[in-house]
């Protein structure tokens, strides 16, 4: 199964920063930034292993109060030195990339720098009021990062008449939430994580001591965890018929550790996350026991393999 | 120009954000914590169901021995078998016999009677079995126990009758194994 994911990026609220000068007198912009709207990211299930990065446009709407024409700019940039926030304790970046939508003019500047500002040039021509800039912000997929929350401030700052002049200045803030997900998937031959894989059956055909078979249990995590192993039968392969017509008893070792037989639940220390899409691999071996005056039939067990949050 | 504090930024941004954080609430929350997958474990034993005679367990055997009335003898029998088994015993003639042709080609039939029964420590005694009962055979099986490599005896207890010529008298007897389960 596989964890609900989402991601949220919704506007959180705003914060004007009055930074301007006023327009020269012979200038025919006079700019200010109307509305801002944040891509609509917020009400959209993300996935940040999905392999497809998750995209939402927002535009801004800019007031031209003069008679015009107008060539603007206007810049788009992180605020601050860092416009992700560092998980208590973690750390780690949420990587987000802005781009230009193709009918805002020239593009002066486009980036896929996170903390490098992008730049449009929209054209307002004599007579227009309003024009509307479109941005994309994307969320790059296959991040590796914890869960929680991430928030930034994009910085909207309009200059007119391509003079270094400040004509408005707005800033954004928006969060991001990382739901934890936390996936386990069990392979014979593949130690690359899938979600299909929920279920591996492990045949070791006629049983004799000491035959071994080796199942890959991978895990996909936004955090620490830990990897339980519970035996339905206590570490033994029951008769088909029941137990009370015999097992046999198997042992394990995981990842080289001898951890014998499966009497009772084991709780195994997984990484301190985040994983890649790829997942991280324990290497579980199988090894059967005293065969020997045994009951003909078929025997089996079923281990269920459980991934949790660790504290 | 200077922004006012009466600017109506996220005019549109504003509430579809709260609403949006309202839904993911309803419909993701709480997040899902743990996950499980299964490894199925699974194999067979084959079945494996052997009888031998003597302590050597050999698949065949000739038993020679000198035979008095009201004699009593035992031969070591070696069962294996990983389900329950039935056992079936066969004789050819039913007794020990002695066949002699004279010259005008008459043939002399001679015969020593016995009993057979068969001792497992783990299903007991099965017969005594009459030799004669023999021919069309018998059968005895070990009920739910598995018989895992048991040594057990086979006794025969012989009623010669008196004035027997004197001479070899032979008996072929099989065994047979084979699974109940």
């Amino acid at each position: 199964m596989r964890l609900a994911r989402n991601l949220i990026m919704s506007a959180l609220g705003c914060a004007g920063i009055a930074a301007a000068a006023p327009a020269s007198a012979q200038s025919v912009c006079d700019l200010a930034i109307e509305t801002i709207e944040v891509p609509r990211l917020n009400d959209l299930t993300y996935d940040i292993f999905d392999p497809e990065p998750l995209t939402g446009v927002g535009r801004v709407t800019i007031r031209q109060s003069a008679a015009g024409p107008c060539r603007a700019i206007l810049t788009l940039s992180s605020e601050g030195s860092s416009n992700q926030r560092r998980l208590q304790g973690f750390g780690g970046d949420l990587v987000y990339i802005i781009r230009s939508g193709a009918d805002n003019g020239e593009i002066v500047e486009n980036s896929d720098s996170v903390l490098s500002s992008t730049a449009f040039r929209p054209f307002i021509p004599e007579g227009t009021e309003e024009v509307t800039v479109e941005y994309t912000v994307e969320l790059p997929s296959l991040q590796t990062v914890h869960s929680g929350d991430y928030d930034g401030t994009l910085a909207f700052t309009l200059f007119g008449d391509e003079t270094e002049i400040i004509s408005d200045r707005q800033t954004v803030a928006f969060a991001v939430d990382v739901i934890e997900q936390l996936d386990v998937s069990v392979s014979a031959e593949d130690p690359v994580f899938s979600l299909s894989r929920t279920f591996e059956t492990v045949d070791f055909g006629a049983l004799e001591q000491d035959e071994t078979e080796t199942v890959f249990v991978s895990v996909r995590s936004t955090g620490a965890y830990k990897v339980s192993f519970t035996s339905d039968n206590q570490g033994q392969l029951v008769h088909e018929r029941g137990a009370d017509r015999g097992a046999v008893d198997y042992f394990v070792e995981i990842d080289g550790a001898q951890i014998g037989k499966l009497t009772e639940s084991i709780d195994i220390s997984g990484g301190n996350g985040p994983t890649t899409g790829a997942g991280e691999a324990l290497r579980v071996e199988f090894r059967i026991g005293d065969v020997s005056r045994k009951r003909a039939g078929a025997y089996a067990d079923n281990v269920r393999v459980t991934v949790s949050p660790r504290e | 120009m200077f922004l006012q504090s009466s600017t109506p930024i996220f005019r549109t941004a504003r509430v579809p954000g709260v609403l949006a954080a309202v839904l993911f609430l309803l419909i993701a929350a709480p997040a899902r914590s743990a996950d499980e997958a299964t490894i199925r474990l699974q194999g067979m034993i084959p079945v494996k169901c052997e009888i031998g005679i003597g302590a050597d367990a050999r698949d065949s055997a000739a038993m020679q021995f000198e035979v008095y009335k009201n004699q009593t003898l035992e031969e070591a029998l070696r069962l294996d078998c990983n389900l329950p088994v039935a056992v079936s015993v066969r004789a050819t003639e039913g007794a020990l016999v002695r066949q002699t042709e004279d010259n005008d080609g008459n043939v002399t039939r001679s015969e020593i009677g016995y009993a057979l029964s068969v001792d497992f420590p783990s299903i007991g005694r099965a017969g005594p079995y009459n030799g004669a009962d023999l021919v069309s055979g018998v059968s005895f099986d070990s009920g739910d126990v598995v018989l895992f490599d048991e040594m057990g005896k086979l006794e025969m207890s012989f009623t010669a009758a008196e004035g027997l010529p004197a001479g070899a008298y032979t008996e072929r007897l099989s065994f047979t194994v084979r699974p109940i389960e």
